[in-house]
């Protein structure tokens, strides 16, 4: 149905985020800024607590560290689900899974309703609320990169390797060794490996990542009786819906002109019998 | 047309001021952008105008697509009074929350888009495929009123006649969207609060809509009956509650039925019992127990004022449902409010008031409450009715009410741009400003960093690789500890460390300004701190600035002032650095030499910053 299900899932290209190594440098942020050529923006933390905004494809979000008293650092950006939920509510179809992996965006179709905003769970597509006619914006992962080879500015700008770009199925073999070689480290969970149907940018990490990425253990999709997210993407589940309303269209129209129909036969027998009876009635006086 | 109450004329002057407070935001909403005009975020993307004008006010406006049905093809030809008015009333709710949506998706040219460019795959495709349509074909049934009175009969009889696709169409149609209406919400699991996610939502949606949307209909004949004076059929408003609650009542075993299947009773009472429980207990009792109960007493069915409050109560009771699910649900996954501000109110409003300003000019010019006699036909077989004169289209256009209106304009556009713009201008807008291209603390090897702490486009070379040697040699630490010492990693509350950590000299006072030297100028030190003021470690505003006295031997100070520098220095650092360097650095002919009143070591002994460091060291 969706683009993605047709094209190899493997050959996708993606990012690993391994969050033990992150020292926070924000250099993500700055060569993500310039190869966008994007504004300051020195309130995005202020905007909402991420630090993602109109300006901001990525940013560095600081949760509580694993020894207490210490501070973890965790990179936000567009998650490129494989079956994402903004594809599937933009009426117009500017948002697509393209076969190289990214979630894209088209400009000239947007009409800017923000449906993409509301129904991305992660709450990562942003607006240009600035502007008489504003744009949807969020992480594009570099098509340069995607077609030509080579690394997002992001990643290419890391010192310390700890955000990596690759096809998914590599990343997620190496985030699953280096959590096979480093057990006491790291939590045994690749995020983003199967929730809400598997995004392109995965995470590992040594603290649990659910409050900032927004992406709930299994055990709080249990919480929310929600168990089928924990596997399947959002579209999936509520796709049956879609096929409904054409299903309605036809039911409720041959429904409606049936019942129609039928109340006028009625009346127009009633009228017969009624003509009839007069008939008779006349016919018997004449009789008379 | 008997002659406007007291009442009804203050109502329409009130709907007058803000349906043109509300065009004067809406313009000011495509100058100065969504973010000035609406308390929208990123995290709540969806505000008063989505919510309230589109959701709920198309399930307010329901009745058009049920009465036409009971009246169409059910054929009850007892409910035929109320016919044109629900289908004036879903018409103008429909064209109302069309206009209010144009403020609000970013831009409203493309709006065709969607007709053309397709994506059936999403559900808000289908309300807009569904609402627009629908809203057409609600104008076509609405023709024949306006028609009518114009010598057009032909026109009239034709559309009369050929009625029934267009009513099977809208009907269908209006099933349609308001089911799509209610996945909407589907899409967001995660973040919609449990109470009011589920995945029944299409028919929970559609089927509240025609229960509060029969209300609405009782509801809104009960107060025109109050303003034009005229007796509602109570056996005829009793039924359409009858067929209310009956919606009700189905909508209720839905809801109770998903937090039943669901195991979900612990979100109302139980353990998670928080605020969002009660704004659902409030909910539902509005929205279904209070109208369900008078509706099923016969006695209190059959009384105006009963009617009165169960059907207000519906109608409030709908409005907080799909408040709650579009917009309150969302609070708590967002960590953030929403509340909307003035200007949006004024837009919302504005619309709602336009539409009824529309309304009750139809009321009052042509046949809304009753239909044209259809016994009595003149020759061509055509109803009787009488024309418009020229006298009346006169009136419309010339009469008082246009004076009065412009009066109101008059009055209204000023106040509202004036309390408009100053929301828009008293958040700050950012200026849009790339990024220029040099770069900034990205050198590869990190021998240098460009440091701009103050964000003024003005860099400090930070010697990296240098800072790192000095540590190696003086301090004996290992290349990683190297970093430890400025980049504190994983300490608490750490953002970057300050220069001023190590280099606690930076702000104390160098032998420039020497204060012994400015006090033996005076005759004790009470008249040199008088003559300050204060002491000195008090605070900018109290400090004399340096030219009140030096005015011939420090000139050029009126040019400085005039480059927009408080002369007035907040410190020691400040006064040095602003008043004297700005201007030595361009001076002097070679800043590099280290007897050049330019350069830093002129001032900062490199004698002295090393005792520092060490005495720093030791400590």
């Amino acid at each position: 149905m969706s683009s993605t299900q047709n094209s190899d899932t493997t050959k996708m290209k993606g990012i690993l985020t391994d969050v033990t190594k992150c020292i926070g440098c924000q250099r993500c942020v700055e060569g993500c800024v310039r190869k966008n050529k994007l504004p300051r923006d020195f309130f995005a933390y202020f905007k909402a607590k991420d630090g993602l905004s109109g300006n901001r494809f990525t940013s560095i979000v600081k949760t509580e560290g694993k020894k207490p008293g210490s501070i973890s650092m965790v990179r936000r950006q567009c998650m490129h689900c494989l079956d994402p939920s903004c594809q599937a509510a933009c009426l117009v179809g500017a948002l697509t899974k393209r076969p190289d992996g990214a979630v894209e965006y088209d400009e000239s179709k947007c009409i800017g309703c923000r449906y993409c905003m509301l129904s991305c769970p992660f709450s990562i597509p942003r607006y240009d609320y600035d502007q008489p006619l504003p744009l949807i914006r969020k992480c594009k992962m570099n098509e340069e990169c995607r077609v030509k080879g080579g690394l997002p500015a992001c990643v290419s700008s890391c010192p310390t390797g700890a955000t990596v770009f690759g096809t998914r199925e590599d990343l997620i073999k190496e985030a699953k060794r280096r959590i096979k070689e480093n057990p006491d480290l790291y939590i045994d969970h690749v995020y983003g490996e199967y929730e809400f149907g598997g995004t392109s940018v995965i995470y590992i990490s040594d603290i649990p990542l659910g409050d900032v990425l927004k992406m709930p253990s299994k055990e709080e999709f249990d919480k929310l009786r929600l168990p089928q997210l924990a596997k399947e993407s959002i579209p999936s589940m509520v796709n049956t819906w879609v096929w409904v309303t054409p299903f309605q269209f036809l039911t409720v129209s041959a429904g409606l002109t049936g019942v129609w129909f039928v109340k006028k036969r009625k009346e127009r027998l009633e009228e017969k019998n009624k003509k009839k009876e007069a008939m008779n009635k006349g016919k018997e006086g004449e009789n008379e | 047309m008997n002659k406007d109450g007291l009442a009804l004329k203050v109502l329409k002057d009130l709907m007058w001021a803000l349906c043109i407070s509300g065009l004067v935001v809406g313009f000011g909403r495509f100058v100065y952008g969504l973010g000035a005009a609406t308390q929208m975020t990123d995290l709540m993307p969806w505000g008063l105008w989505k919510i309230f004008n589109m959701v709920t006010g198309a399930a307010l406006a329901t009745s058009g697509f049920v009465v036409a049905a009971v009246i169409y093809i059910l054929q009850w030809d007892k409910y035929k009074p109320v016919a044109r008015f629900s289908v004036l009333i879903g018409f103008l709710g429909y064209g109302s929350s069309l206009t209010a949506l144009l403020f609000d998706i970013g831009l409203p040219h493309r709006g065709w888009h969607p007709f053309f460019m397709w994506n059936p795959h999403s559900f808000l495709f289908e309300v807009f495929w569904c609402v627009s349509v629908y809203w057409g074909v609600t104008a076509l049934e609405l023709l024949p009123i306006v028609t009518e009175r114009f010598p057009f009969p032909k026109v009239t009889h034709f559309i009369h006649e050929k009625m029934l696709p267009f009513v099977v169409l809208g009907i269908t149609l209006s099933t349609m969207h308001h089911s799509s209406l209610g996945s909407l919400f589907m899409t967001s699991p995660t973040r919609l609060h449990p109470l009011w996610f589920n995945l029944i939502m299409p028919p929970q949606f559609f089927i509240s809509a025609m229960g509060s949307g029969l209300a609405t209909i009782i509801l809104l004949m009960i107060v025109f009956s109050k303003f034009y004076k005229f007796k509602p059929d109570v056996t005829i408003l009793s039924g359409l509650a009858k067929g209310s609650a009956a919606f009700l009542i189905l909508y209720f075993i839905l809801r109770v039925g998903d937090l039943t299947y669901n195991n979900k009773w612990n979100y109302v009472f139980g353990p998670d019992f928080t605020w969002e429980s009660q704004l659902f207990l409030v909910e539902i009792s509005l929205q279904v127990i209070l109208p369900v109960i008078i509706f099923l007493i016969p006695a209190a069915r059959n009384k105006i004022g009963m009617l009165f409050l169960a059907t207000s109560s519906a109608f409030i009771g709908l409005i907080l449902h799909r408040i709650n699910t579009g917009i309150i649900g969302y609070f708590r996954s967002s960590e953030s409010i929403y509340i909307p501000n003035l200007s949006e109110f004024f837009i919302c409003g504005g619309v709602l008031a336009g539409a009824g300003l529309i309304f009750l000019f139809l009321v009052e010019r042509f046949n809304v409450f009753t239909e044209p006699d259809h016994e009595n036909l003149d020759k061509h077989g055509h109803p009787i009715v009488e024309y418009w004169s020229k006298k009346e289209a006169k009136s419309v256009f010339l009469g008082t009410q246009t004076f009065k209106v412009i009066l109101i304009a008059i009055i209204v556009i000023p106040v509202t741009w004036s309390s408009f713009s100053d929301q828009a201008t008293g958040s700050y807008r950012p200026v849009q400003q790339a990024v220029s291209n040099t770069i900034i603390g990205a050198d590869v090897t990190r021998s240098n960093l460009r440091l701009d702490g103050n964000l003024n486009n003005d860099y400090v070379m930070f010697g990296h690789k240098k800072h790192q040697e000095i540590f190696v040699k003086d301090y004996q630490l290992t290349e990683e500890e190297t970093c430890q010492k400025c980049h504190h990693l994983s300490l608490p509350k750490d953002n970057s460390s300050n220069c001023r950590l190590c280099h606690s000299d930076m702000g104390l006072d160098t032998p420039m300004f020497n204060p012994e030297r400015h006090q033996s100028r005076f005759e004790s030190e009470a008249e040199f701190n008088k003559f300050l003021e204060i002491d000195l470690s008090n605070g900018k505003e109290n400090y004399q600035a340096c030219q009140e006295c030096h005015k011939d031997n420090m000139q050029g100070l009126e040019k400085y002032a005039e480059k927009g520098f408080n002369h007035q220095a907040p410190g020691f650092e400040h006064a040095m650095h602003g008043n004297c360097l700005t201007c030595h650095r361009l001076i002097e002919e070679d800043p590099t030499k280290i007897d050049s009143k330019g350069n830093c070591l002129f001032c900062h002994k490199p004698e002295q910053s090393i005792l520092l460091r060490d005495k720093l060291a030791a400590q």
